[in-house]
């Protein structure tokens, strides 16, 4: 039996919370592709294909070519206006000797009754369109839409109950019930058990903390003194729970600081975005006293971008931001306004960009004193002085994310139609060549393109 | 928005900007207190949270200043018309411990603030 995993589907709760593809996101601390792979490994499967659209380099970065898991995994790509099934009859032999076909955001739960032995050809899943289990005998290409008849009561009988996760509130109460004491009829390597407590590797708790199970928590996670962890807690790794906190019936996704004096019940935390599984809505607060995402530790060839950025913004302050001021009290920039737009700053912080519109190619602009404000964010971290084009609030980034005051774009001039494939082009571009002799050049550039023909055509975003 | 200060009787209505957070609470918190010292004989603050959508430590700050200072006054601060968000960030500060909160200003002004 061979195995198709299409992960292309949208899945809106999930993008909102969170820039982790779904099928990365964990559930119980493990992505919930890992139990899909599980589920093809009780039923003998070695051959995987996966689909990948959204979060496609994340997902494939994470399975690799499947050694890890004693599989093969291949993948391939499917339009969102393609038909699986067509795509399925393309090669009999994918479906030769059973077919297992999982598409999205289904979590295979088991019951208590779980047998693969009982899971036989012939048995398929009876969900529609966007998240499907299903199993076709050798030989049958599944019509994804096709449902077979006492479907469930197979699914049933084998003993797995496929939960479609279609709201943050199901994702939650499967994290709650995994925790209840489900997780035991699943793997779960590399943690050490106790009392229904698993700890990863590295986790740091004082005797002031108290943990209550039943609880997870991943790698490299600290409890500081007088925090209370639990009952029903599934913490990613690289968290922080700072002291006097208390934390229960939540879920904490990886690379989180949760402040002090909190208390976090019945929530999804990622980073800085706060979640309420009851109603599916999710805030944002940029406020790293309370919430935030930890940041990994920048790397050498980034510590001296960041370091150097600083430096050349610092020197821009001082140059032109007297300039600035003046220009200001004069009255300029005449007949334009000034707008604030946010976007998604570094460390997934939001940033507020101010300019003014419409901008007429005079000194202000050909000085880029309208660009002042930006260096100071520059300078406070907000935003890195050479890197690609910052998007807006609400946009999940997946690639590389360097979010800058100087792109490519300011070096010439893009039709508005192809603007955001460009900052794509451009953002992939940087993220390899990036360094500071790059983003010097890449400055000086465009501050001397703005000079010699003013400012480029408005920002389309 | 900014925030206003207005009064009934000797209860005080702050009418509470759009966001609340580090960039503006200092400028708030003289305000109110430049207020509070022009009308000496309010008692009572309700803080009109209905145009507020953001709210951040700083602003939570601000607020359990002005708690302090009407306190001070034999009195109180109430908060009134919380939105889903700042209500989001009051439940996890558990600040809902420390201020009385009502669904309207209507509400609170009725209670005798």
């Amino acid at each position: 039996m061979k195995a198709v995993f299409h992960t292309g589907a949208e899945v809106a709760w999930a993008e909102q919370l969170t820039a982790t593809p779904w099928p990365l996101l964990p559930v119980a601390n493990r992505p919930l592709i890992e139990y899909w792979i599980e589920l093809a490994l009780a039923l003998g499967v070695r051959e995987i294909t996966t689909l990948l659209d959204h979060g496609a380099a994340a997902i494939e970065a994470y399975l690799g070519d499947g050694e890890r898991w004693g599989v093969t995994i291949r993948y391939g790509f499917l339009r969102p206006d393609a038909d699986p099934a067509v795509w399925l009859r393309r090669d009999p032999e994918r479906s030769r000797g059973g077919l297992l076909w999982i598409a999205g955001p289904v979590f295979p739960r088991r019951l208590e009754s779980f047998d693969p032995a009982r899971i036989g050809a012939g048995v398929f899943g009876d969900d529609p369109v966007r998240g499907q289990l299903r199993i076709a005998p050798g030989g049958a290409a599944p019509a994804p839409d096709a449902g077979g008849a006492g479907a469930a009561d197979a699914w049933q009988a084998a003993g797995l109950a496929p939960e479609r996760m279609d709201d943050l509130g199901v994702y939650h109460r499967m994290n709650m019930a995994l925790l209840d004491g489900e997780i035991g009829r699943y793997l779960m390597p590399g943690y050490s058990e106790r009392e229904r407590t698993r700890l990863g590797f590295n986790v740091i708790y004082p005797p002031g903390a108290t943990l209550d199970p039943p609880l997870l928590a991943g790698n490299d996670v600290r409890f500081e003194p007088l925090c209370r962890v639990g009952p029903r807690v599934a913490i990613g790794s690289r968290v922080v729970v700072d002291r006097q906190t208390e934390v229960r019936d939540s879920v904490v996704l990886d690379g989180t600081y949760i402040g002090r004096n909190l208390e976090i019940v019945g929530r999804v935390v990622a980073g800085s975005r706060l979640a309420d599984p009851a109603d599916g809505s999710v805030i944002d607060l940029p406020d790293p006293w309370l919430l935030s995402h930890l940041e990994q530790p920048l790397r050498g060839r980034d510590v001296r971008r960041d370091l150097a950025g600083r430096a050349a913004a610092l020197g821009l302050l001082l140059l032109l931001g007297p300039l600035h001021v003046l220009a200001r009290l004069c009255g300029a920039p005449r007949g334009a306004r000034p707008h604030r737009r946010r976007a998604l700053g570094r460390r997934d912080r939001i940033v507020e960009w101010p300019e003014w519109r419409p901008l007429r190619p005079g000194l202000f602009a050909r000085l880029s004193l309208d660009r002042v404000p930006l260096w100071v964010r520059v300078l406070a971290g907000r935003l890195w002085l050479a890197g690609g084009r910052p998007v807006a609030e609400e946009v999940r980034v997946e690639r590389p994310y360097y979010p800058a005051v100087f792109t490519y774009a300011d070096t010439r001039d893009d039709p508005p139609a192809i603007a955001a494939a460009m900052d794509d082009i451009d953002a992939r571009f940087h993220a390899r060549a990036r360094g500071v002799r790059e983003d010097l050049a890449l400055c000086g550039r465009a501050l001397w393109r703005r000079l010699t023909r003013g400012p480029p055509p408005e920002d389309p975003a | 928005m900014s925030t206003t200060l207005t009064r009934q009787g000797t209860v005080g209505v702050l009418k509470a900007p759009e966001a609340w957070t580090a960039s503006n609470a200092e400028q708030v918190r003289e305000q109110a207190y430049a207020w509070l010292e022009a009308n000496a004989d309010v008692t009572h603050l309700v803080a009109d949270l209905s145009d507020m959508d953001t709210l951040d430590s700083s602003g939570l700050g601000v607020m359990i200043a002005l708690l302090k200072r009407m306190g001070e006054r034999g009195g109180d601060l109430k908060l009134a018309g919380l939105r889903k968000k700042p209500r989001m960030v009051i439940e996890i500060t558990r600040a809902y411990r420390v201020f009385e909160i009502f669904e309207t200003l209507g509400e609170a002004l009725d209670a005798g603030a």
